[in-house]
C-alpha cells in the first residue's frame, strides 16, 4: 500500500467515525461539522460539505467556529454551488469593516438554503455605491442591497438647539438612499437599524430630553422602520444588541485598531437575523408550527394523569406552559398556524383545550388536530398535506429527542425546534427562533388559520408511510428481558399502578402480590428495560401469565405510553412465545378489558396475529397457536449486553 | 515531529488547513488563504481561545508581529502576566 493510499484509507475510516459520532448526538457540535465537511470536501462530495458547513449554525454561536466554516464555504464555493432552495445576489455596503460580516452572513444564509453571492464595497463607501448609478455595487445586478451603518454614522449632534429639522433631515437622508437604490436597481433593500451605545453622560437626564443624542438616534431609528417602503426590509439591531448585552456588543479596541464597530464575537448572531430578513423576502419563512402536547403544551401526560393532574395554570411549571401558550397566541395573532401532532387519543387530547380553565389555546386555535397512535411523521406529512403547503413551510417542536430525531431523519424538509428541558426556557428558545420572520403582516395573515382549517374540513387524507423501519434501525435500541427480582419490584409496582394507555386489562397489583409472583411456579413474569443510542428509558414493560398445562395464559401486559411506536410490544411478544414454548405450551390465551383508556390497545392481539375467541361488549378472548410462530429476523430491538 | 504551538489547533479551524505544517518560524503571509482581514480574526480568536484581553497599545504591538512563534510568545507573557 503506497503512502497516499494510506493517507485515504485513514481519512475514510475517520469520516465513517465522525459521521457515527455526529450521528449519536441531536446537535453534533462545531469542531466535528468541521471535520465531516472538510473530509467531505476532500472525497469531492461538496453537497455534502455544504450541508455539514451549514450546520455549524445550529451548533454553536461562537465567531471562531462560524469562521472556519464561512472559510471553508469560501473556499468551496469558488468552484462549486451549494444546492439550495433560492439564489441571491447580496451587495453588502456600509459604514465600517465588513468582510468578516459577510463571510459570516453566507453561511447563515446557507442554513436558510439560499446561496448568497457576495459583492462587497469599499471600505465605507455607501454613498458614493448608492448614488454613482454606474458604481461597482450597481454593476453586479444585486437582487438585494444590504446598507449596514453604524451609529456614528448619524448626523446627530450630542445636543440639538433644534432637534426636529435634525431628526427629520437624517431620515430624509436615509430614505433618498434607498430612492436611489430603487431608482438604480431592482433589488430589495436590507437596512441594518442604528445600534445605539450604552454610554450616557447625561444619565437618566437622556431619555427626558428630546434633543440628547441618543433620543434623537431612538427616533431615527423609529422612523426609518415606520416609513421603510414596499422593497426595504429593516433588521432592528438595537434590539439584536441589546438582547446579546450592549457592554459585550461594542468593544471599542477592534474600533480602534480595526474599524469594527460591532465586537466580532456578536456577528454571528446580526449573521443570523439578517439572513432570517432575507430569508422572509424570498418567501422562505415557515408558516406552520406543529406541537406536541404532553410537556409541551401542559407538564405531565393527559392519558396518564388525567385533566385533574396535569401541570398548567397552578404551580411554577404550570405557570410557564401558560406564558408559553401566550407567547404562541400571539405567534398565531401575526399569521403563524399552529397544528397538533401529538401521540394520544383523540377525545383524551381535546379534552385540556376543551375544559381546563387555564388552558389559553382553544381548539379553535388550532388549524390541524392530530392527535392518534400513528408515528408522527405520517402525521406531520398529513397536517401538510391538509394545509396544502409544503413540507419545508412547517416547524416541529417537541419535547422528546426521539421524535425529533425521527422528523429530522424522515422529513429532513421539516425545521425541528429543539425545545430545552425546562419548560420555563420553552418561550425564549421559541422568541430566538427566527423562521416565523413574516416579510410584513397583511390581513391575509391574521386571517390564515380560518382559511386552512376550512380547507382542512375539506381534505381527504391519504398518506403513505415513511421509511419507519429504517429509522428504527438507526436508535439502536437495546432490549434487557428478565423476570421479576427485588431489585426491580418498586419500578415495576409503580408502573402497574400508574399505566393505563397500553394495558391490556387494566388489573391493579399490590408490591405484596406482585412479589407473591415470583415464588410461584404457574405464573410466567417478566419486565423489559429499554435502551438506545439517546438514553436509558428504564423498565418500561410488564407481563405476567400463568400456565395452566399446555396453555399460557397471558393475564397482564403492559407498557410504558414513553415507548409507544418503537415495536416494544413485538418484542415482548417474541419474548413470551419463546418462553412459553419452553415450558412447553402449545397455545397462548389473551384478554382485552376495555378500560374506558385503553382503546389503544384494543386490536393488539389481532395485529399480532392471533384470533378472536369470545366477544362480549367490554371484554375479549384471543388465542395463538404457538406452532405457527416464528422468530423474527433480524431483530429490531437488540439485545442488552450482558444479558 | 514539528513543535507544536497551541495557536496551531486554532488556525486550522479559522484557515480550514488540517493538513497545514506550521512552525514557530513560519510567517503570517505564508499562510494560504491570509488576507487583510485575516490578523484582527486570529488575534480575536486567541483572546478568545485564550482567555486573555490584550490593551489598545498591545494590539497595535500584535499587528506588527510577523511570525507564529512571536505571536504565541505575546500570549504566553500575556497570561503570565495575567495570572
Amino acid at each position: 500500500m503506497t503512502l497516499i493510499e494510506q493517507s485515504e484509507t485513514i481519512a475514510a475510516r475517520s469520516l465513517e467515525s465522525d459521521l457515527d459520532a455526529a450521528l449519536g448526538v441531536e446537535i453534533p457540535d462545531a469542531g466535528l461539522c468541521l471535520r465531516i465537511a472538510q473530509q467531505y470536501t476532500n472525497r469531492g462530495e461538496p453537497q455534502l460539505a455544504f450541508h455539514w458547513l451549514a450546520r455549524v449554525v445550529d451548533a454553536s454561536d461562537r465567531f471562531v467556529d462560524w469562521l472556519g466554516a464561512a472559510t471553508q464555504l469560501d473556499v468551496l464555493a469558488k468552484d462549486e454551488r451549494p444546492d439550495t432552495r433560492r439564489q441571491a445576489r447580496v451587495a453588502v455596503t456600509g459604514s465600517y469593516t465588513l468582510g468578516q460580516f459577510a463571510a459570516l452572513f453566507r453561511l447563515a444564509a446557507l442554513r436558510e438554503g439560499i446561496d448568497v453571492f457576495i459583492h462587497q464595497g469599499a471600505y465605507a463607501q455607501y454613498q458614493q455605491d448608492l448614488l454613482d448609478p454606474h458604481s461597482p455595487l450597481y454593476e453586479f445586478g444585486p437582487t438585494h442591497i444590504l446598507v449596514a451603518p453604524h451609529a456614528g454614522e448619524l448626523r446627530l449632534s450630542s445636543l440639538s438647539p433644534n432637534p426636529e429639522p435634525e431628526v427629520a433631515a437624517e431620515v430624509q437622508r436615509w430614505t433618498d438612499l434607498w430612492k436611489l437604490a430603487q431608482q438604480h436597481s431592482n433589488a430589495t433593500v436590507i437596512q441594518h437599524l442604528f445600534a445605539l451605545r450604552p454610554e450616557e453622560p447625561l444619565g437618566h437626564l437622556t431619555s427626558r430630553l428630546r434633543n440628547s443624542r441618543s433620543s434623537m438616534a431612538r427616533e431615527v431609528n423609529k422612523r426609518l422602520a415606520e416609513n421603510a417602503p414596499h422593497g426595504v426590509l429593516v433588521v432592528d439591531v438595537d434590539r439584536i444588541a441589546s438582547d446579546f448585552g450592549k457592554f459585550r456588543w461594542f468593544d471599542d479596541r477592534y474600533w480602534h485598531i480595526a474599524k469594527q464597530a460591532t465586537a466580532l464575537d456578536a456577528l454571528p448572531v446580526l449573521a443570523r437575523h439578517t439572513a432570517s430578513v432575507l430569508a422572509a423576502s424570498l418567501g422562505l419563512s415557515r408558516k406552520c408550527l406543529v406541537l406536541d402536547l404532553d410537556g409541551v403544551l401542559w407538564g405531565g401526560v393527559i392519558g396518564e394523569d388525567g385533566i385533574a393532574g396535569i401541570r398548567l395554570g397552578a404551580g411554577a411549571e404550570g405557570e410557564s406552559f401558560v406564558a408559553f401558550q401566550e407567547y404562541l397566541l400571539e405567534l398565531k395573532a401575526r399569521g403563524v398556524i399552529l397544528a397538533v401532532s401529538s401521540k394520544n387519543d383523540d377525545a383524551l387530547a381535546r379534552l385540556p383545550f376543551e375544559t381546563h380553565p387555564d388552558m389559553r389555546l382553544k381548539l379553535d386555535d388550532i388549524a390541524v388536530f392530530r392527535a392518534n397512535w400513528e408515528d408522527k411523521a405520517t402525521n406531520v406529512k398529513a397536517i401538510a398535506q391538509s394545509l396544502g403547503i409544503g413540507l419545508d413551510a412547517l416547524a416541529f417542536a417537541d419535547d422528546s429527542v426521539l421524535e425529533r430525531q425521527l422528523i429530522r431523519r424522515l422529513l429532513p424538509d421539516v425545521d425541528v425546534i429543539g425545545l430545552p428541558k425546562d419548560p420555563a426556557s420553552y418561550l425564549r428558545k421559541m422568541a430566538d427562533y427566527l423562521r416565523f420572520e413574516p416579510a410584513g403582516v397583511t390581513d391575509e395573515d391574521l386571517h390564515r388559520t380560518e382559511q386552512y382549517r376550512a380547507r382542512e374540513a375539506v381534505e381527504q387524507l391519504r398518506l403513505s408511510g415513511g421509511d419507519l423501519n429504517e429509522f428504527l434501525a438507526g436508535l439502536g435500541m437495546k432490549a434487557l428481558v428478565a423476570p421479576f427480582d427485588e431489585f426491580h419490584l418498586p419500578r415495576i409496582t409503580q408502573l402497574v399502578a400508574k399505566t393505563n394507555q397500553f394495558n391490556l386489562t387494566g388489573r391493579r397489583y399490590s408490591a405484596d402480590e406482585l412479589r407473591a409472583l415470583m415464588d410461584d411456579p404457574e405464573a410466567l413474569h417478566f419486565y423489559l428495560r429499554l435502551k438506545d443510542r439517546f438514553t436509558d428509558h428504564g423498565l418500561v414493560g410488564v407481563l405476567i401469565g400463568r400456565h395452566d398445562g399446555a396453555t399460557m395464559v397471558v393475564q397482564d401486559w403492559l407498557m410504558s405510553c414513553r415507548v409507544l411506536g418503537r415495536t416494544v410490544e413485538n418484542h415482548m411478544f417474541e419474548e413470551l412465545c419463546r418462553r412459553a414454548i419452553a415450558l412447553p405450551c402449545e397455545r397462548l390465551i389473551g384478554q382485552f378489558v376495555a378500560t374506558g383508556r385503553n382503546d389503544l390497545v384494543r386490536d393488539l392481539y389481532a395485529r399480532l396475529g392471533f384470533s378472536q375467541r369470545e366477544i362480549s361488549p367490554d371484554v375479549t378472548r384471543w388465542e395463538f397457536d404457538l406452532s405457527s410462530w416464528q422468530p423474527a429476523n433480524p431483530r429490531v430491538i437488540g439485545l442488552w449486553d450482558g444479558q | 515531529m514539528i513543535s507544536e504551538l497551541p495557536l496551531h489547533a486554532i488556525l486550522r479551524v479559522l484557515f480550514s488547513l488540517p493538513d497545514l505544517e506550521l512552525r514557530p518560524e513560519t510567517e503570517f503571509t505564508q499562510i494560504p488563504g491570509w488576507d487583510s482581514l485575516s490578523q484582527i480574526n486570529l488575534i480575536f480568536a486567541v483572546e478568545q481561545e485564550f482567555q486573555v484581553r490584550f490593551t489598545d497599545d498591545e494590539l497595535e504591538h500584535l499587528r506588527q508581529l510577523t511570525t507564529l512563534g512571536e505571536l504565541q510568545a505575546a500570549v504566553d507573557e500575556k497570561r503570565l502576566q495575567a495570572g
